[in-house]
């Protein structure tokens, strides 16, 4: 038994002890991390769709680092480093997920078909009821976007990180992704996994800022429901058509984006049955595993561990906190206007990031009052977020590119 | 949808007025004219895009 050399018995353990003492505690901090998102997205506590595949993700990749040559480690995962198009070529033939990553992540394609299920999953009825009040409270719920990026540029990113950094404001997963591959393709793998985790956390932290900022009795009031528009369906196409068309017009650079969003709406409202089944559940689903399983794997200690990870995890969540306030007080102008007919827990969900901001404004307002259902304002107003996000990060994309 | 024609007209004249603002007048202008036409163009976007959705609002519905 004294001849077995217990180290390389198994690889991972060998490279784990060999390489740089910090890599390795990285490598160990993120196998924990990962056991740690598999188990909180089980429970139902963080996002489960994404954090269950992400989480496996994180602890298999660290755990599984081996020698490729007598001097180079790594995995036979993914390599996202990988620009040479014979390394590409090699690459795509020797790690499982490189095919994934490189035909659907670096082109920006996994956002798109994500923005084809939310599409189809989404009610443009809902903004065009009440168009000014759903756009007006995703406007100041952008404050996050607004400030965060002035500040980044301060504390040292480039304008082009700090743009990327602070659409994590926008709480919209696939518009960071975009906007992260456009502007600050080498920081789109931590930029992208902290936008992902801290949306995550918007369904356990928004319930406590509304509590702190909106009081119990302006909580309960109930949400005109009796004058809300039926919008016939050939409307609803004619505003996507039109709108798409405008946003493509003046951001040709995000025209993926609006297209595969527009297109989701339009297929929905044409009825189009099969359509609908297809990418509201394979596209939808698919994109969402495969995007949660590819940020966990890009999670390996060597391409994580950037000292500029911790700059991005402060902006990050600078920027959703500061958006959710905005949004709050975007709420509050609309209680006050209105003469109190307006709740201004709504505005929490022009913070986007849609269905989850819209669910917990109305869980919110249940707990308070249990007559009270504002969720077809406030998916108006998650709606509305998303086309705001999209013109901040068009508008960023256009100027910075 | 016939009788709120004005809006859907409307919004969409006003919303490619904003595309022509920032994507061909505001470009060839420079400096502070090109940032103040620029930002005036995604404005006039935004608004047209809203009066559009205002298109949808009943005729008959009273004042807020």
């Amino acid at each position: 038994m004294s001849g077995v050399d217990f180290l390389n018995l198994f690889q991972g353990i060998a490279t784990m002890v060999s390489g740089d003492p910090l890599i390795t505690t990285g490598r160990i901090m993120l196998i924990i991390a990962g056991i740690t998102l598999v188990f909180l997205g089980a429970k139902g506590t963080l996002e489960p769709l994404i954090m269950i595949p992400m989480g496996m993700g994180m602890a298999c990749v660290n755990a599984a680092v081996l020698y490729l040559s007598a001097t180079t480690t790594g995995t036979i995962f993914i390599d996202p480093m990988v620009s040479d198009p014979a390394k590409l070529f090699d690459a795509l033939q020797i790690n499982f997920l490189q095919p994934i990553y490189t035909f659907t992540f670096s082109n920006g394609l996994i956002a798109c078909l994500l923005f084809l299920g939310i599409g189809v999953i989404t009610d443009v009825g809902y903004i065009m009821m009440a168009p000014f009040k759903g756009m007006l409270v995703a406007i100041f719920a952008e404050l996050g976007t607004i400030l965060t990026f002035p500040l980044a540029v301060w504390i040292g990113l480039t304008y082009k990180e700090a743009a990327a950094i602070s659409v994590v404001g926008g709480a919209d997963g696939p518009m960071v992704l975009f906007t992260s591959l456009i502007l600050a393709k080498d920081l789109f793998v931590p930029i992208t996994i902290v936008a992902y985790l801290y949306l995550s956390l918007t369904y356990g932290g928004y319930p406590y800022l509304i509590r702190l900022m909106v009081p119990k009795r302006l909580r309960g009031i109930k949400m005109d429901l009796k004058n809300i528009t039926k919008i016939s369906r050939m409307e609803k196409i004619t505003f996507s058509v039109i709108t798409s068309t405008i946003l493509c017009l003046l951001f040709p650079v995000a025209a993926p984006l609006f297209m595969s969003f527009f297109l989701g709406v339009i297929i929905k409202e044409s009825g189009v049955k099969r359509f609908v089944e297809f990418l509201e559940g394979p596209v939808l689903y698919g994109a969402t595993f495969f995007l949660g399983l590819l940020l966990g794997v890009l999670c390996e200690a060597s391409t994580i561990l950037n000292p500029k990870v911790m700059t991005l995890l402060i902006l990050g969540i600078f920027a959703l906190l500061l958006s959710g306030i905005g949004g709050i007080l975007g709420g509050y102008v609309l209680y006050f206007a209105t003469k109190g007919k307006f709740n201004p827990v709504i505005g929490i969900a022009g913070v986007s990031c849609i269905p989850t901001t819209a669910k917990v404004a109305q869980k919110e307002v249940q707990k308070a009052n249990r007559n009270a259902i504002i969720l077809p304002y406030a998916l108006g107003a998650s709606v509305s977020g998303i086309i705001t996000t999209a013109i901040i990060a068009g508008i960023f994309v256009t100027i910075l590119k | 949808m016939k009788e709120k024609k004005i809006f859907w007209i409307n919004g969409t004249i006003v919303a490619l007025t904003g595309v022509a603002l920032a994507r061909l007048l505001a470009p060839q202008l420079s400096g502070v004219f090109n940032k103040l036409t620029l930002v005036c163009g995604y404005l006039l976007a935004l608004t047209g895009i809203i009066v559009l959705a205002y298109a949808c609002r009943p005729a008959n519905l009273k004042p807020e």
